[in-house]
């Protein structure tokens, strides 16, 4: 094994690879002729010449992987880096190139592995950990270790026809990570997931990561390895972009959004019958994507702003916020508690406005709150709110609308003096830097405090729940992310009923909630709370309920992101990357790890079968 | 642009290869026989039916020459079961590979394994061979000759022989299942032209077909050694045996450098 990454000193190579290239046939049938003209001819073929419907799949690829380092490749799905991996363990014959090792190499990566259900599972571990190239001398140790990780030690003898599916998922990629070798290829970083296998085999991976000697092939920058010498953009089998993990992830992460919208706007232009664009190269893409972050500033600016606010002797407003309880949650409320944090105490207060009589929030962080409805009545906030959104075209604050403008005048009537103000735009101004990749997302996390909310007094509705009584808190709507089909409303009712048999559910209904079925036999069991709409301290009763429930199960976004922050095990379900949900995952789940232990989960929808439900409830009420 | 592909590293130990054939095979076994009713009495019914007949006809017909019945008995079956052992090892690894195919574009299955795997099928065949062998002994009441343990030693030279054929024929059996469809249309082919169940003729078109076609030696030889004794050609075993051992070094480098083409072209992703 490779010294720790702290450790490593002399750093020799482990993984060398000199112009590797690989050629693949478009056509399955001439691929086949070809594949066996190949083997029939001695020698190698080289790929000066492609034949007919051939393609490079992996073009000059060369990479050095020293002892104790971390080399990552970045690339799209179907960049070419699981041929890569393929190619460097020796399950593909590459074409053309050089590959050295210096030692044992190991591939992480998923799939059967030969799983045949009437093996007992000693037997399979035994095989996976064999083909994963386990000594003999170290074999049963390996096994052991797999059988640990996965928690199986007491089902050796049991064959696998009788285990549940889920108990042996992690089997194949337990004895991957359980084998010993000198260099390591992790064709995908494992995550965990709710359930303690996964925790137990992400760890394993994480512990391998950070002792180095790894070469990393992702397609997103989420989940990176701590440690990362050198990073690589992969693309249609080409380098395209090479160098520090600081400068590539932000690069390949604008890229990825670029290349996204590009499919997109052709797909769009495809439906509508126009003629096609000239399209930028994908090393166009990446050039423009560099200059970009060159240029972006946005961060600094911020920084500036606030720092500018904090030297004033002036009251410094942090809002008024109008926006999405999530954006709220995840993004403003965090570096609200940033600012704070960084800048310290001031003699002049700092006051936190807001919405929804959402004072907890900003206890400890701010020295004031004023709510909104405080300054004008309920009716009139919800219909100037709906004006401003119309105005500027967003539910987002990306600017200073007229309502904010007319906000702060009240609020500065109210201080006696002119304020300095720290609009939310500061933050929406940031964040879409980020989303568009322009930004690494690490600004945020660097930005943000993440920190528990105090347990709030307990909720007044709903009115059928005796006082005290354990109930567990819900919140279902339609979106992009979520979309209102036949399996997701039986998923959505699925849940309901799941919840309701064991313990009272409250349904908190932010808009959107499509009712409880009459044919739940539970439905008795189910309260449904109006949403923010309905009253102007609605949020902060929302806040209370989820304060108080023993669990919290929805879709995920808005209201969802608050249920972590009162330490609630968190159930959030999502099906497509609608919009930015794939940003705001990122950001959740970044949260809820720096939040503590708590048990928070977002699930993919088809992810989510009756058994993981069920086990997570009972995790979740445990 | 660099021509050709150069791969330098540590290979598995023999040990390593062995180890993981004999799971490999284990996992074969538990997918054949935990799915059939009569389990293991497959490994003896086959060979044993499969030589039935040709020992009655033989006999009807006089393939055993100047032979008693009891003799030419003896003479057939033990020459089927050498020539089963032989057949057993270009086919079954084959087997291996067909149920493997999954694992190889999952895993990084060493492709030496399989090789091995398919030797472990051979072996546990043998077993069964070998006991039939010794109850024929026993029915026929003939003692073996001293030359008997010749015999045995040139038992793993016979199956190497059919590994090696078997090696070749794996990649491509993968790429194109014709080469799979038409392996045991081979096989009446091999056992036809060697006097394995019938007494070697001393002229005509099947005496020269007999001399040119390397079975001959491989298990007529040695099959003299189990149930006659020495006899005048045997050095010829040794020429087929270092034949076969050179062959087996340049198949496995072909067989290494061919799986993984093979693997590319599967229908499976």
């Amino acid at each position: 094994m490779g010294e720790p990454v702290a450790a490593t000193g002399a750093a020799l190579p482990v993984l060398e690879c000199r112009a590797l290239s690989k050629a693949f046939c478009r056509s399955f049938e001439r691929g086949r002729r070809y594949a066996l003209l190949d083997i029939l001819r001695p020698g190698g073929r080289g790929v000066d010449r492609l034949r007919r419907d051939e393609f490079l799949v992996v073009s000059r690829f060369s990479v050095t992987v020293r002892a104790g380092e971390n080399v990552l490749v970045l690339g799209l799905p179907g960049s070419g880096k699981t041929t890569l991996a393929k190619l460097l363990t020796g399950m593909l014959l590459a074409d053309a190139g050089d590959v050295r090792l210096h030692g044992r190499l190991g591939l992480v990566s998923g799939g059967k592995l030969g799983m045949v259900p009437f093996l007992t599972v000693w037997e399979f571990v035994q095989l996976a950990t064999g083909i994963h190239g386990a000594e003999p001398a170290e074999h049963d140790a390996c096994c052991e270790a797999v059988l640990d990780m996965t928690g199986l030690s007491d089902a050796r003898d049991t064959t696998i026809v009788d285990l549940e599916k889920e108990r042996v998922r992690y089997l194949t990629i337990a004895a991957a990570l359980a084998v010993p070798s000198d260099v390591r290829i992790f064709d995908g970083v494992p995550r965990a997931g709710a359930d303690l296998v996964s925790r137990r085999v992400a760890a394993r991976a994480t512990e391998l990561l950070d002792h180095g000697s790894n070469l990393v092939l992702v397609s997103t920058t989420a989940n990176l390895p701590r440690s990362v010498s050198h990073a690589v953009i992969l693309h249609a089998g080409e380098t395209l972009f090479e160098g520090g993990i600081e400068t590539v992830a932000p690069v390949f992460d604008h890229f990825a959004y670029r290349m996204q919208r590009l499919e997109q706007q052709k797909r769009d232009r495809l439906e509508r019958g126009a003629p096609p664009d000239p399209e930028p190269t994908a090393a166009e893409v990446i050039a423009r994507a560099v200059r970009s972050l060159e240029r972006s500033r946005a961060g600094t600016v911020v920084e500036e702003r606030v720092a500018q606010a904090w030297r004033s002797t002036q009251p410094i407003v942090v809002g008024p916020f109008l926006s999405d309880v999530g954006f709220e949650l995840l993004y403003w409320r965090p570096f609200v508690a940033w600012m704070r944090a960084h800048h310290g105490e001031r003699t002049a207060p700092v006051v936190a406005v807001s919405r929804g009589r959402v004072e907890d929030w900003y206890a400890g962080r701010a020295d004031d709150y004023v709510d909104v409805c405080d300054l004008v009545d309920f009716e009139g906030f919800l219909t100037r709110n709906r004006q401003r959104i119309r105005a500027t075209g967003s539910w987002k604050q990306k600017v200073v609308a007229d309502f904010d403008r007319e906000l702060i005048d009240l609020l500065a009537a109210r201080l006696g003096g002119e304020p300095e103000v720290l609009h939310p735009s500061l933050i929406f101004r940031v964040c879409s830097r980020v989303w568009n990749a322009t930004m690494p997302h690490e600004w945020l996390a660097e930005h943000g405090v993440y920190e528990r909310f105090p347990a709030p007094p307990a909720p007044v509705t709903p009115v059928t729940l005796a006082a005290g009584a354990p109930y567990v808190a819900a919140s279902f709507w339609f979106s992009t992310c979520f979309t209102d089909t036949r399996p997701h409303r039986h998923l959505m009712h699925q849940v309901l009923g799941e919840l309701s048999r064991r313990l009272p559910v409250v349904v908190i209904d932010i808009g959107g909630f499509p009712g409880v079925p009459e044919s739940l036999e539970t439905a008795g069991n189910i309260d449904i709370v109006p949403g923010p709409d309905h009253d102007a301290g609605q949020i902060r009763e929302h806040s209370r309920i989820i304060a108080g429930a023993r669990a919290y199960v929805g879709t995920f976004g808005n209201i969802s992101q608050l249920a972590p922050f009162y330490g609630v095990p968190t159930l959030n379900v999502f099906d497509e990357d609608g919009g930015l949900s794939a940003h705001h995952r990122r950001t959740a789940a970044s949260a809820a790890e720096r939040l503590g232990d708590g048990l928070v989960d977002i699930v993919r929808t088809p992810e989510l079968t009756p058994a993981r439900l069920g086990a997570w409830i009972e995790q979740a009420l445990s | 642009m660099s021509r050709g592909f150069r791969r330098v590293g540590p290979r598995p130990s023999l040990h390593q290869v062995v180890r993981l054939g004999t799971l490999l095979c284990l996992r074969d076994f538990r997918y054949r026989y935990r799915q059939a009713f009569l389990k293991y009495v497959w490994a003896f019914a086959r060979p044993l039916l499969a030589v039935a007949p040709l020992i009655l006809v033989g006999n009807a017909f006089g393939l055993g020459g100047e032979m008693s019945a009891g003799e030419y008995a003896l003479f057939a079956l033990s020459g089927f079961l050498m020539w089963q052992l032989f057949w057993d090892a270009v086919i079954s690894p084959q087997w291996i590979g067909r149920r493997l195919r999954r694992t190889c574009v999952d895993g990084p299955l060493r492709p030496e394994s399989m090789v091995a795997a398919g030797a472990g099928l051979v072996v546990f065949n043998g077993i069964f061979y070998a006991a039939l062998f010794v109850v024929a002994h026993v029915l026929t009441r003939t003692l073996p000759p001293p030359t008997l343990p010749l015999g045995l030693l040139a038992l793993p030279v016979i199956v190497l022989g059919g590994l090696t054929v078997g090696a070749f024929f794996l990649p491509l059996t993968f790429v194109y299942l014709d080469f799979r469809f038409g392996l045991p249309l081979l096989s009446p082919l091999l056992l036809w032209t060697a006097p394995i169940i019938y007494a070697a003729p001393e002229r005509g078109v099947l005496a020269v077909v007999n001399r040119w076609n390397p079975l001959t030696y491989l298990i007529n030889i040695p099959r003299g050694w189990l149930v006659h004794g020495a006899g005048a050609d045997d050095g010829l075993f040794l020429v087929c045996a270092a034949i076969f051992a050179v062959l087996s070094v340049v198949t496995l480098r072909y067989y290494r450098r061919a799986l993984p083409l093979a693997v590319q072209s599967l229908p499976i992703r």
